[in-house]
């Protein structure tokens, strides 16, 4: 046991030797101020042509989608969109609850949400693609593989480095964007209620589940699911790089997949049975944020049975297909 | 080599201590989206009173703050600017210079009628949005009268005479109540009924039709209107007579921009 925990520092000191993490970290800390910059200029917008009132912006938020579900040209899906928004916008208006009240937390909360289907991944990606072809394509592979060691102990340490390093993304996403984001909208916000259980049946919302949730409850949640996602996506890049030798080829793969996913879910497509993807079922925090299902018949018990299907497949496969291969080379 | 031994002990611990979050979020959030509990405390609480009713307005600041409501006269459509005669009155206010003029909300619905007016009345929402106004420009009725612009593009439901002595009494009634309503949403405001012109001015056929009609409604609303204390009727009627091609949009029903912008400034020369 002891000795397994060395393999893991091994690749742990590894991982961080390759200053892949430093990158994401620099990259969440030039790409916060941008957006965070963004969102304020916004937001100083909207001040100017709605004062300081949110009640009225709500309020003609609504009315203008009303007035789009009128139209021919609006197509039917977007409608359903559309007429749920108008009804949780009534209930955070009824409730005299703003839903976009500016703040570091509110800021943490939309930009992890608009992130958890593509740039978490990604980050994930840029440690996970890499960890087994690397190996390969410097040759050090053989060098590992010749120790006294299992093969699949050896895979096993670096996919436990590989998952912690998964959580450690996850979090510091966070506390970056939380960090960088405050000095823009101040550091407040943690009990602002956001209203959570939306049941949606068809276009109408059920209203008899939802509850007030302090925020700061809410991206606990938010983050779990993030994690869980980024866990799967973990497992499966891990595949890709045990299969694929060559580390450019397994990130181009699973980029591939990732943004084939997000134009998938934009379809919203009448072909159900796409839903058995596992790119399509990224976005578990629209589940929570009370978001229409990107294909009929999805659930969160849904997406998170089929990513953990995935995970577990591609798990199989990693460790089948590195214990048995010959590696030459 | 030692500090490589930092390394590890600190994002072990580090990672350790966010998975432990993070497996408990995850098992929290997952476990409180698939098995909700009804909140029953909730759902008698928001049908007696939501939150948002019992909001004081904001003092008067001695500006004027507009709002429009009612259909798609009141929305602007056929404006290609977007801006309708609300925005357009607004503007003119502006202009005029007596008070800072603010416009707050646009309410407009595209084929909103009386009914549906109120109905949207009952809402905290919009009944917030009108306590905070002191000018209130309302335009509705048309669609009830003429079962909305639709009717004509489709060719299948031309106006005739019939069905628009029918509709008038039960569309003067919910005017009244509609009139009533906004008054004891906002005891203060100066409430401007833009009354209807004829549109179908444009179309020889129907004409006459449409203006006998409309002659009736004006008639009837002005007397709802002049009932009640703070309200006036724009006339809108002569100002699409003469040339409503050159006022109407390419729909035939409503006004074009240059259209809204004669109404608009009815409304300013009545305020003041």
């Amino acid at each position: 046991m002891k000795r397994f925990w060395a393999m893991v520092q091994n690749e742990v000191v590894k991982i961080v030797k390759k200053k892949r993490f430093y990158i994401v970290l620099l990259i969440l800390a030039v790409l916060v101020p941008i957006f965070s910059y963004a969102q304020m200029k916004q937001s100083l917008e909207r001040r100017e042509s709605y004062g300081s009132d949110w009640r009225l912006e709500v309020q003609q938020a609504i009315i203008d989608n009303q007035n789009s579900l009128s139209s021919d040209r609006v197509p039917q899906e977007w409608k359903v969109y559309r007429q749920i928004y108008i009804q949780q916008m009534q209930y955070y208006l009824d409730h005299d609850v703003n839903p976009n009240e500016p703040g570091g937390v509110t800021f943490t909360r939309e930009f992890i949400d608009n992130s958890a289907t593509l740039f978490i991944p990604l980050m994930i990606l840029t440690i996970a693609s890499d960890l087994v072809s690397s190996e390969r394509t410097t040759g050090t592979i053989k060098m590992l593989l010749t120790r006294p060691v299992r093969r699949w102990k050896v895979l096993l340490s670096k996919l436990t480095a590989l998952l912690m390093f998964v959580s450690l993304i996850v979090a510091s996403a966070y506390l970056i964007c939380y960090l960088i984001s405050g000095a823009f909208f101040g550091y407040s916000g943690w009990n602002i209620p956001i209203f959570t259980g939306f049941v949606l049946n068809g276009s109408d919302v059920d209203l008899t589940y939802v509850q007030a949730t302090p925020q700061w409850q809410y991206l606990l949640m938010q983050a779990g699911l993030v994690w869980f996602v980024g866990v799967v996506v973990a497992l499966l890049a891990f595949m890709v790089s045990v299969l694929v030798r060559s580390t450019a080829a397994s990130i181009v793969v699973m980029m591939a997949a990732l943004i084939s996913g997000s134009i998938l879910t934009n379809m919203a497509s009448a072909w159900t049975s796409a839903k058995y993807l596992f790119m399509v079922n990224l976005g578990l925090t629209e589940y929570l944020a009370g978001n229409p299902a990107p294909i009929k018949g999805m659930t969160l018990g849904f997406s998170i049975g089929t990513l953990a299907v995935w995970a577990a497949v591609s798990v199989i496969i990693s460790f089948g297909v590195f214990t048995k291969r010959d590696v030459l080379t | 080599m030692n500090s490589w031994k930092w390394i590890w002990r600190v994002s072990a611990w580090l990672s350790a201590a966010a998975s432990l979050l993070l497996i408990v979020g995850f098992v929290y959030g997952a476990g409180k989206l698939m098995f909700p509990k009804p909140n029953l405390a909730e759902s008698e609480a928001s049908s007696a009173a939501a939150p948002l009713t019992e909001r004081e307005p904001s003092p008067e600041d001695g500006s004027y703050r507009i709002v429009a409501i009612g259909d798609s006269l009141a929305k602007g459509t056929g404006d290609t600017t977007g801006q309708g005669f609300a925005r357009r009155a607004a503007a003119g206010l502006e202009e005029a210079g007596r008070k800072p003029v603010h416009f707050l909300n646009n309410l407009g619905i595209n084929g909103m009628t009386t009914q549906e007016l109120l109905d949207e009345l009952k809402q905290p929402g919009v009944q917030y949005v009108l306590k905070e106004a002191n000018v209130i420009l309302l335009s509705i009725g048309a669609n009830d009268l003429f079962q909305g612009g639709a009717a004509l593009q489709t060719g299948a439901d031309a106006p005739n005479t019939a069905a628009l002595e029918q509709a008038l009494p039960g569309t003067e009634e919910r005017l009244g109540r509609a009139l009533d309503e906004l008054r004891k949403i906002n005891p203060t405001a100066e409430i401007v009924y833009i009354g209807l012109y004829n549109p179908f001015g444009d179309i020889e056929s129907l004409r006459e039709e449409g203006d006998r009609g409309i002659v009736e409604w004006n008639a009837k609303a002005a007397s709802l209107i002049v009932e009640r204390d703070g309200m006036t009727l724009t006339p809108t009627f002569d100002l699409f007579q003469r040339d409503p091609g050159a006022y109407l949009s390419f729909d035939h029903f409503h006004p074009n921009s240059a259209g809204y912008e004669r109404i608009a400034r009815r409304i300013v020369q009545g305020m003041e």
